[in-house]
């Protein structure tokens, strides 16, 4: 056997103020810095040779193949082979198209007991003690917020935002999906992985009897990685599985962090109030005794370092149920915000404003009074959602079976086939037009069929394929939030331009949900 | 209400990256959180202090001057620098045409003599010895996990592999280096290496020889 590399253990230990010895000034870096030609835009690709061969070929196959069957293309004869080409490109990462209507449950992980929590939909979570760690590899020995969401209708795999393309030997397939979840935990805002060694169970509630692959979805390079096959069919899961009540935070806690540290301040927030272009800040009453060092502010308010953040998630007149604040450096907080099962954690320093300026509580005061003007109308069809998705629940809760695997990461899992292309094929054609005629500019293509739990997507400029053999609906999303809804008979009449019916997001939502 | 973003951390890091990328002396914050890390994990690859000082000075002036096209993501801002200082330390080797060198302390061999459920006194030499013949990729993550003590996540985002890939495959690393060591890895005697064997025969046969009665 060949030796690849010396390994040697006997070197004296070097000291960190010997390594700071060392360090040149970051003057001196940036005379050498001056000196050197700048790299260009954009990232060098380093490959091997053969490597750079190789894609050159492939590309040069890919290109070849794809205009031979640019020959064919107009046939109306449906086709039925899998193609060699990536029609379906991917969107990049996991990008939700309504993030406000993804609702996880909350499950509170006590340390060093083994946990069994069951979700709405029935589907169960094995936590085995003493799971998670901290993302330097510490044991985490404070309670866990475990977050849970489960897709498994193409609506709401639609809703994920989450890419249903999987790449196989250059090969581009969509997914169809036996159900998918994902499941995230925290420690007060830190968010945590699972401890080495350990992995959760999970027994996904599944439609689906028949065996299915079970993938990851690494968000870091964007793509599917498979995992395994299932080996036999899926056990039965019916209302006779046992269900363990889980410890689920109904509502938020009285004294959320005081095992660690922080205080409970107040019960509401006083103001949020844009104070400046860049800037954000908060007020909030809280007991002096708690936290001298601020009592020498004549104007205090918590500026919160995320200003993209802030402007989210921080709304004047939002009303918490408990706010806790904790110290965590000379000039930093941080706070917790506690409205019914959710919190949002900030980090804000204090700063003494006096008065906000007059023109930043103006300009504030218009947006929000926009806003408050379309309120009734969002309450009104966020219920209207809501009891759909209460109803599509109880529907889940009768689901036969359930796929059950053991995972060691957290994140996005899915019980899945690659499906090449819908079930007799044919080519969309004609362009999308509104009632009027006005052309309809599709950032993404969605399409579904009946009975059949698949995602397609398409980007506009790629051929994008319905099915011949079922019935099928075809959406997108407007830059206005209207979506735009194609119905089967329009499409299948195959005409230069394709009418679509402008909607509202709720109304494409019900309709997307009762089509499939 | 909205719901939580994929994470709720605050993160200043990538707050100072943004500035830096505007104004580079901005940078400074960063060169003086990591410069002791990277050049810890640069000095365990090389035999002279001034050597590593040189190369983690390189990585950080390569980092600045391609700063621009760095994407500001959710990983920490040391994935990038250790990509830059594993490929430094590479191209070091091969410039100078020498084979490649890495510090371990004894701690380390012994963590992994246990984690292969082999006694760590009997096997400490030999763990080294084997350590030497595993292949590149294999290596790498040994290097990562037990010299450099990086959790699987920082091995991920350095590597590129995801970290459900990672746990495998050193699983199975671990359980090579066990069966190298209880089947006799080739060329290494039971008792020992070939060194010892050697030395045992040049010190025996004179011995033997020299109670042979003629």
């Amino acid at each position: 056997m060949k030796r690849h590399r010396i390994v040697e253990t006997d070197r004296e230990i070097i000291s960190d103020p010997e390594i700071l010895k060392m360090k040149p000034p970051f003057a001196d870096l940036m005379e050498r810095l001056q000196d050197l030609p700048p790299t260009p835009a954009g990232r060098r690709l380093r490959l091997p040779r053969y490597v750079m061969i190789g894609a050159a070929a492939l590309i040069l196959v890919l290109v070849t193949g794809y205009f031979l069957l640019l020959r064919n293309k107009g046939h109306d004869a449906p086709v039925d082979k899998p193609l060699q080409l990536a029609e379906a490109f991917p969107p990049e990462g996991i990008e939700p198209p309504e993030p406000d209507m993804l609702e996880y449950e909350h499950f509170v992980v006590k340390p060093g007991k083994k946990a069994v929590l069951t979700t709405k939909k029935g589907s169960r979570i094995t936590v085995p003690a003493d799971a998670f760690a901290h993302q330097d590899g510490s044991p985490c020995t404070e309670p866990v917020d475990l977050k849970f969401i489960e897709f498994h209708t193409v609506k709401e795999i639609f809703l994920s935002g989450i890419p249903m393309q999987y790449d196989s030997a250059g090969i581009n397939y969509t997914f169809e999906s036996a159900g998918m979840f994902d499941i995230k935990a925290y420690s007060g805002s830190r968010s945590l992985v699972l401890a080495d060694g350990k992995g959760i169970n999970v027994d996904l509630v599944s439609p689906r009897s028949d065996p299915f692959n079970f993938y990851y979805f690494d968000t870091i390079q964007n793509q599917w990685e498979y995992m395994h096959t299932e080996a036999i069919a899926s056990a039965g899961h019916g209302p006779s599985a046992p269900a363990v009540v889980p410890q689920k935070a109904d509502k938020a806690p009285e004294t959320p962090l005081e095992t660690q540290g922080a205080v409970v301040v107040g019960t509401s927030s006083d103001q949020v109030l844009q104070t400046g272009q860049t800037k954000h800040a908060f007020k909030i009453e809280f007991d002096e005794k708690e936290f001298p060092e601020l009592s020498s502010y004549k104007s205090l308010w918590f500026e919160v370092m995320d200003s993209a953040f802030a402007k989210k998630y921080l709304r004047m007149g939002t009303q918490w149920d408990s706010i806790a604040m904790k110290r965590a450096a000379e000039d930093r907080y941080v706070i917790t915000l506690y409205r019914l099962k959710q919190s949002i954690t900030v980090e804000a320093k204090p700063v003494d404003y006096g008065k906000p300026s007059e023109e930043a509580l103006n300009a504030y005061q218009l947006v929000e009074a926009a806003r408050e003007s379309t309120r009734n109308e969002r309450v009104q069809s966020a219920r209207a959602t809501r009891s759909m998705i209460e109803q599509q629940e109880q529907n889940i809760m009768q689901w036969a079976y359930s796929k059950g695997a053991t995972i060691y990461n957290l994140g996005v899992w899915n019980w899945d086939k690659p499906v090449p292309q819908p079930m007799q094929a044919m080519s969309g054609t004609g362009s999308f037009v509104d009632k009027s005629g006005k052309p309809l500019v599709p950032k993404m293509i969605y399409l579904a069929q009946k009975e059949v739990n698949i995602l397609w997507n398409y980007k506009p400029q790629q051929d994008w394929k319905y099915s011949n053999a079922t019935e099928n609906i075809l959406w997108f999303i407007l830059p206005d939030g209207q979506y735009a809804i194609v119905n089967d008979e329009t499409l299948k009449r195959r005409g230069k331009t394709l009418p679509a019916e402008v909607v509202s997001k709720e109304e494409a939502l019900n309709e997307i949900g009762r089509f499939i | 209400m909205e719901p939580l973003p994929n994470t709720t951390q605050i993160r200043p890091e990538s707050e100072q990256i943004s500035l830096a990328k505007d104004d580079i002396r901005q940078f400074e914050p960063l060169y003086d959180k990591y410069y002791t890390r990277i050049f810890l994990f640069i000095y365990r690859k090389m035999d002279r202090k001034e050597d590593a000082a040189d190369l983690t000075s390189n990585v950080f002036l390569k980092a600045m001057n391609s700063l621009h096209s760095y994407e500001i993501t959710t990983a920490p801002f040391s994935h990038y620098l250790l990509v830059i200082a594993k490929n430094e330390v590479a191209e070091f080797y091969r410039r100078k045409g020498l084979e490649q060198k890495y510090f371990a302390n004894q701690r380390m061999i012994e963590q992994i003599a246990r984690d292969t459920e082999y006694e760590p006194s009997e096997g400490f030499f030999l763990i080294r010895k084997i350590l030497e013949l595993l292949p590149p990729h294999d290596f790498e993550l040994i290097d990562l996990k037990y010299f450099n003590e990086m959790s699987v996540r920082e091995i991920s985002g350095i590597t590129g592999l995801n970290e459900n890939k990672i746990r495998v495959r050193l699983h199975r690393i671990r359980e090579r280096i066990g069966k190298m060591i209880r089947s006799k890895v080739p060329g290494m005697t039971r008792y020992g290496d070939m060194m010892t064997l050697t030395m045992l025969m040049f010190t025996c046969i004179p011995i033997g020889m020299s109670t042979v009665q003629y």
